[in-house]
């Protein structure tokens, strides 16, 4: 069914390969580190070890004196360099309070208190650490729970009781579903801080340059140059048209790169006060010190049920460490807030959320961007009410699981955006029962008491999710030169999705042509100046169908000009291969590049943009994720043997694509699930600072993963898609936990904290080894 | 300033000779002073391997080499990879298996998996994934990185022979 890469035909679901790999695989394509730019300056930023404190004394003048070293500077050097950076967000009600790119008020490690310019990265170094800074260390705040309470440090002055902001999403009477339910469980639920942990770290390079009215060029490491352009047009001054950012190959981002970051601003500023090139490439320590962080939740949910499993009602109360600083105002508590009703018949819900600032790195939407934790705390509740209830989970969830006749579905829940959560499309009981048939998930079950008694402790757990997807808007635009050339501009920027293979596929599509014709643009302000950014699992579908519909008037517009150069109908042509024909008479002919060339010459250039803004572009994309685990009980340790994912992501672009996507996500969820953390001491200070401490999963430490496709179109959209960027992780979280805790059954764990650490499952473990050395004492005496 | 070293090495099959400072690593010596951008630098604690690069035909992490310990060795590089434009069958085998996501990590990936093919010209998927033990990917989950590497295995031999 899927078609050859050198045929042309109809090329939306095929599997194409990627058109980004010759470049990759050649280690021809640039980052922001190998674009050239002639005499380009290095930056070193200096930066504060601890969590909160003032600078006493600065000195520069060591510094100022090594060779090759142009410029350093603090705080009072460049006065635009001490302000905060323009709040992005502004929403009501939210103390939005950002990072300066020099401070001389540190709130958390990493914020920058001066920065050098040398002529190349080992004099910068050298430079930096000749900087000599001495700091009045403030009293910290760490924990978010003490954080609101009176009396505890602040991080802001002018933010009392840290809190940033509150939100509440309420439906039904959840009171009246708690008293007169059969059964209510009430679970605390926590998440540590996790680094997105992108292969390439974070980097800036500006030159104080650029043509057609642009007065400073940069290259970002980003997933949002349109943001970063707005931050930094702003904080420097400057209309947003004489910025023009361009993201070359970006090596992953995760989310973090979805946000603005102060040393965008700091190092485009050197570059207009040098009148030098600049360029700041962050060491990997540096990254994990100044990324914006994800997670760090603490939820405290109820439940309440009927005997035989149906649910009634949920309680939460959602607890969000922000960091000290907020660029991504409450998205990630309200994601999470979202996805506390899921797949299920849910009469009744509420939701209540504080956000507190603490002296830790700034919070980030992190792969699920809360997604993943509501996902997770409403599953961990499934699996909780199906003990208590000693009904099997999954027969527990196809009791309350909505089905595929009953979308679309109300929920009547709010939605962050304002209105109620509506799921366009779905099937969530097919999707189960995909991943329990996929996982064989009887013949565990059968297995695992003839298993335990020979001391193999293998668990197998289910997890079922609709998905939010999308936001925002997206601008497409496509043109046809005189020689047929198609050119497509879209506005996010590419950080590994495959932008240029899926838009190549759907512009191709529309236009009868093939794809790898196509000249592809993305994340460049001067080719498109429209663009949300990638991530929010929205690229697909709001680039998508805003290529569709540019690429489908495109065609419409050169189809009525073909009509008209050979006196037939519209309705008489047929196209191919960029070629309008008549379908009669195939050697009446015109090519599409003669059609724009015409068109041209009449003052129409064949050429449109379109940008797709619907007054709601969100779209529900469902999964239902099994695995089965092995924990050895003697060291903890946990072996991810199987894993299925179910998914309906609507109408797949590439199905490869996808599937790449899926077993990623899911490899996040695993390590975020089993290990992943940030860690700080008691002073503010980064511990966790390089991969031998903050443990990403190696290709040893995940299973293959078997994917299922199961459609269903979206309604919320003409192309049918939904996003599926974050599925894998979303899906992952709560099926490993859920796992690793049904392998544990003797021991009736209860696991609500992530990660799941192997030292705190091996300490657990003790009566289960205690009973293997009396079964093996027995078996000896015997 | 510190005294400048010369380093001759043979950088994928040619001569050539550069002044560095002793600390210079030899992934900074490929990038900026030989204009080889392909090898990536994603750690400077050989955790991530998307500097790896091939010392006399041994895949080691250029970033925690110095440019004089590699003075007199043949260098590969990602660059040096295809052959008359003509694609390397690990190359290949990533670009047909969909073994590349962002990206970064690909020139470190593969030649890592050229010198274990060299080595192992047939590897299993326990032997594939026990050999990227040192080199991350964020975004793939791996799988298609083993599916491509063992494609890669299963390729003739006359084009699969690592050069």
């Amino acid at each position: 069914m899927y078609m050859d890469t050198s045929t042309q035909g109809p090329p939306v679901g095929a599997r194409l390969n990627r058109l980004e790999d010759p470049d990759l695989v050649r280690g021809a394509a640039r980052f922001v580190g190998d674009v050239p730019l002639p005499g380009a300056l290095s930056v070193a930023f200096v930066r504060c070890p601890v969590g909160h404190a003032r600078v006493r004394a600065l000195s520069l003048d060591r510094a100022r004196g090594m060779p090759g070293v142009v410029a350093a500077l603090g705080p009072r050097d460049l006065p635009m360099l001490a302000r905060p950076m323009p709040p992005m967000n502004q929403e009501p009600n939210v103390a939005e309070r950002t990072p300066c790119p020099l401070t001389d008020e540190v709130r958390c490690a990493g914020d920058a208190v001066a920065v050098v310019v040398a002529h190349d990265p080992y004099r910068a170094a050298d430079a930096a650490a000749a900087v000599d800074v001495a700091y009045d260390e403030l009293p910290v705040i760490m924990d978010p729970r003490r954080a609101s309470q009176d009396g505890a440090p602040l991080v802001h002055a002018d933010v009392p009781n840290n809190i940033a902001g509150r939100f509440r999403f309420a439906m039904g009477d959840v009171d009246a579903a708690f008293a007169r339910a059969d059964v209510t469980l009430s679970e605390r639920f926590t998440s540590a801080q996790v680094y997105n942990a992108a292969l390439e770290p974070r980097g800036v390079a500006a030159w104080p340059g650029g043509e057609d009215g642009v007065t400073l060029t940069l290259w970002v490491s980003t997933q949002a140059p349109q943001v970063v352009r707005r931050s930094v047009a702003r904080a420097l001054g400057l209309r947003t048209n004489e910025v023009r950012v361009v993201t070359p190959y970006v090596g992953g981002g995760f989310g973090p790169k979805g946000r603005p970051y102060p040393e965008e601003i700091a190092v485009a500023a050197l570059a207009r006060h040098l009148g030098r090139p600049c360029r700041w490439e962050a060491t990997r320590r540096e990254d994990f010190l100044t990324s914006y962080r994800g997670h760090g939740l603490q939820i405290d949910a109820e439940v309440a049920a009927q005997s035989d499993g149906t649910l009634l009602g949920l309680r939460a109360h959602i607890l969000q460490d922000t960091g000290a600083y907020l660029l991504a105002a409450l998205i990630v508590p309200q994601y999470a807030a979202e996805h506390l009703v899921g797949p299920y018949h849910l009469p009744a819900a509420d939701v209540q959320a504080v956000a507190v600032y603490t002296n830790k790195g700034a919070l980030s939407p992190v792969r699920g961007g809360g997604r993943e934790e509501g996902v997770f705390v409403l599953e961990r509740l499934m699996d909780h009410l199906a003990r208590r209830l000693e009904i099997d989970p999954v027969e527990l969830r196809r009791r309350n699981a909505l089905r595929a006749e009953e979308f679309p579905h109300d929920t009547c829940y709010p939605k962050r955006y304002g209105g109620t959560i509506v799921y366009d499309s779905g099937d969530p009981c097919g999707l189960l029962d995909q991943a329990v048939d996929a996982i064989d998930y009887e013949a565990v079950r059968r297995a695992q008491e003839d298993e335990r008694a020979a001391g193999v402790y293998r668990g197998v757990a289910v997890s079922l999710f609709m998905e939010s997807t999308a936001m925002g808007k997206e601008g497409a635009r496509v043109e046809v030169a005189d020689d047929g050339a198609v050119t497509l501009a879209v506005g996010s920027a590419d950080t590994g999705q495959s932008h240029r293979t899926t838009m190549s596929q759907v512009c191709a599509a529309e236009l009868s042509v093939r794809p790898e014709r196509i000249h592809f643009i993305s994340g460049d302000t001067q080719a498109m100046g429209v663009g949300t950014g990638t991530f929010a699992s929205r690229f697909a579908v709001m680039a998508g169908n805003a290529t569709a519909l540019a690429a489908r008037e495109v065609l419409q517009r050169a189809m009525s000009m073909a009509s008209e150069l050979l006196d037939v109908t519209p309705q008489a042509l047929e196209v191919s291969d960029g070629v309008f024909h008549v379908g009669t008479e195939p050697d009446r002919k015109i090519t599409l590049g003669e059609v724009a060339r015409r068109a041209r010459e009449a003052g129409v250039p064949l050429t449109t943009t379109h940008v797709f803004a619907p007054e709601s572009a969100t779209t529900y994309a469902g999964g239902a994720h099994a695995a089965v685990v092995r924990v050895d009980v003697e060291t903890g340790v946990v072996t991810v043997e199987r894993y299925v994912a179910a998914h309906d992501s609507g109408t797949m672009i590439n199905p490869a694509v996808l599937e790449g996507q899926l077993c990623g996500g899911v490899a996040i969820g695993i390590g975020e699930a089993l290990g992943e953390m940030i860690v700080c001491d008691a002073r503010g200070r980064l511990l966790t600072d390089s991969f031998h401490r903050y443990v990403v999963p190696r290709a040893d430490d995940v299973p293959r993963v078997a994917v299922r496709h199961h459609p269903r179109p979206s309604r919320n959209n003409p192309a049918g898609i939904k996003g599926v960027g974050e599925n894998g992780t979303i899906g992952a979280i709560a099926a490993i936990v859920a796992a690793v805790e049904d392998a544990l059954t003797p021991l009736a764990l209860t696991l609500n904290d992530l990660p799941v650490r192997s030292q705190d499952l091996a300490a657990a473990s003790e009566p289960l080894r205690e009973r293997a050395g009396a079964l093996a004492h027995g078996g000896v005496a015997s | 300033m510190t005294e400048l070293r010369d380093v001759s090495l043979t950088v994928n099959g040619t001569a050539r000779r550069v002044r560095v400072e002793p600390r210079r690593l030899l992934v900074h010596c490929l990038r900026y002073d030989l204009g080889l951008t392909g090898t990536h630098v994603g750690c400077d604690t050989a955790d991530c391997g998307a500097c790896v690069v091939l010392l006399d035909g041994r895949a080691v992490k250029s970033c925690n080499l110095l440019a004089v310990q590699a003075d007199g060795a043949a260098v590969s590089t990602v660059e040096g990879l295809a052959h008359d434009g003509e694609l390397h069958p690990i190359q290949r085998a990533f670009c047909e298996k969909h073994a590349v996501q962002c990206g970064f990590c690909t020139p470190g990936m593969l030649m890592l998996a050229s010198a274990l093919l060299q080595r192992s010209p047939h590897p299993d998927e326990a032997e594939i994934r026990r050999a990227l033990y040192g080199n991350l990917c964020r975004c793939t989950g791996y799988e298609h990185i083993v599916d491509a590497i063992r494609y890669a295995g299963e390729l003739p031999v006359e084009t699969g022979t690592a050069r």
